[in-house]
């Protein structure tokens, strides 16, 4: 995790700031690499909450976030919010 | 069409359905081509200018789309509404996809429909959407001809070029079954919702992954899934459903009906507000601290809330002004189970389509009490009532009486819900 918030501040331009909202409406930052997957930040929060990567949705403006995309890509901003979501099942008669 | 909701009028509206999908081939899904566009939001943004041309076409599929959601409204006591709803769902949403990713749109609408999958892209059958649900027997509403049999499970799928109420060559199927079953695990179906159905190293997608733009699908087990009537369906499949419901409506935007639909997860906001404002432990017990943080998360639940309402937040969303139903997706956590609600807005009230409701007629799910309560509240907040372009809200009767709450307030009534 430590690779995650602590990355040096050197070059501010190529981090940034952003958050990780849970249903409950916690909070937590994380500062992270323009370039570096989204999988990094995942792992990190799972970690932290203690849940299962596979119970948890990740969106961001709406849309679910892969692991694999990257701050970058998705063209995040400074402080943007990413919520984690609960995955949620049904329709099973059987 | 869009309003009347007599129950008498079951009858009248299955038949319509049935004319309107002879009219409507429906068109297989293409996933594949999902990648090979990148992005569906983009392809739209480059077909706009010829949204004129597709007029026509959109109407005619708004109708079937229409229909489709008055018959589910008219059987509210049909079983398995649900896996039917599932089922037009999914067609209107590979529907879409044709639509979306048909990159030559413009010439085939002067062609008829039928021909429309000739488009000269293209397309591996493999990767078409699959689409069944063995549950449909009794009304043979959707997605099974009336023909087939009662106890038979027959795979249906859409495919690319042919609707999902033809027959279907055999061969495409059980290339599609072969395909979906390669790599399976030998016990596949004794394996939980969450696990992975595949060997370890088993075939993938054949793609890197397909994007459905609200979710992807890293691989087959996504699709698996779909297909299994011992599985659940999650939010994914779900939210990709809706997203393309909602994208139908937001493109057809002379229709005189209009609709617009939610993400699952609208539903978990209004639930989290909703524990805050009418929550058993009442306020006084908490500390200060507790307190200041939980109106922090609620208020940021809220701004959720509103955004949607707004039509800031989910993709190809409408404000929800400029429509006449909401659907939202109610996810009852105790039971496993989605229900459909469609908020009336003229009428003021939720209507509920709970394929299990023959099982427990009396009682209303705890989720929608929660949406009924919260909602006119939130429709406040977001100006909703203020924006009369479409409809003047304040002057409706249902909402006589109910208005003028001052901000800051939690309305105290409810929404109706049938």
């Amino acid at each position: 995790m430590s690779g995650v918030t602590q990355e040096d501040d050197k070059k501010p331009a190529d981090h940034i700031n952003l958050k990780v909202k849970s249903q409950d409406g916690n909070e937590v930052f994380f500062r992270i690499k323009r370039s570096t997957q989204l999988k990094k930040l995942m792992n990190a929060y799972c970690d932290r909450q203690s849940i299962d990567l596979n119970a948890i949705a990740f969106l961001f403006d709406g849309r679910r976030l892969r692991p694999d995309q990257t701050p970058d890509e998705l063209e995040m901003d400074e402080g943007d919010e990413i919520d984690a979501m609960l995955h949620q099942t049904g329709g099973s008669l059987a | 069409m869009k309003s009347d909701d007599g129950d008498g009028e079951t009858e009248i509206k299955e038949e319509k359905r049935g004319g309107d999908h002879q009219n409507l081939p429906l068109f297989g899904g293409l996933i594949d081509e999902h990648n090979e566009a990148g992005c569906t939001e983009d392809l739209t943004i480059h077909q706009s200018p010829q949204m004129k041309h597709l007029e026509d076409e959109h109407n005619d599929a708004k109708k079937a789309g229409c229909t489709e959601e008055l018959s589910r409204r008219h059987n509210p006591h049909m079983k398995h509404l649900e896996d039917v709803l599932m089922s037009d769902k999914e067609e209107a949403s590979i529907e879409d996809l044709e639509k979306e990713h048909s990159p030559v749109m413009e010439l085939e609408v002067a062609k008829s429909r039928e021909v429309k999958h000739t488009s000269p892209v293209k397309r591996d059958k493999k990767k078409s959407k699959t689409f069944r649900s063995p549950y449909i027997t009794k009304f043979g509403s959707s997605s099974k001809d009336e023909g087939s049999s009662d106890n038979e499970e027959k795979h249906r799928y859409a495919f690319d070029g042919c609707t999902i109420y033809e027959d279907l060559p055999n061969q495409l199927i059980s290339d599609y079954s072969q395909w979906l079953e390669l790599g399976l695990l030998k016990y596949h179906s004794l394996k939980k919702q969450t696990d992975n159905h595949y060997l370890k190293n088993a075939p993938e997608l054949g793609y890197p992954l397909l994007d459905f733009i609200v979710a992807q699908a890293l691989s087959k087990n996504w699709l698996y899934l779909m297909t299994q009537p011992k599985m659940c369906w999650n939010d994914e499949h779900l939210d990709v459903i809706f997203y393309h419901l909602r994208k139908k409506s937001k493109l057809q935007q002379y229709d005189t009906y209009r609709y617009t639909t939610t993400s699952c997860f609208f539903k978990t906001y209004m639930e989290k507000t909703y524990e805050r404002y009418f929550s058993a432990v009442k306020t006084e017990h908490i500390s200060m601290q507790e307190d200041y943080a939980e109106s922090v998360a609620c208020a940021s639940n809220e701004i959720a809330i509103t955004n949607i309402i707004n039509g800031f937040c989910i993709s190809a969303d409408l404000p929800w002004y400029l429509v006449d139903e909401v659907y939202v997706l109610v996810h009852c956590g105790k039971e496993y189970h989605w229900v459909l609600t469609v908020i009336v807005l003229k009428e003021r009230t939720i209507r509920i389509y709970d394929s299990l409701s023959r099982k427990k007629k009396s009682e209303l799910p705890t989720e929608i009490r929660k949406l009924a309560a919260m909602l006119p509240t939130y429709l406040s907040d977001s100006d909703f009532f203020e924006k009369t372009e479409r409809i003047d809200w304040s002057t409706l009767k249902a909402y006589e009486g109910k208005l003028g709450l001052q901000t800051g307030d939690i309305s105290h009534n409810p929404f109706d819900v049938k």
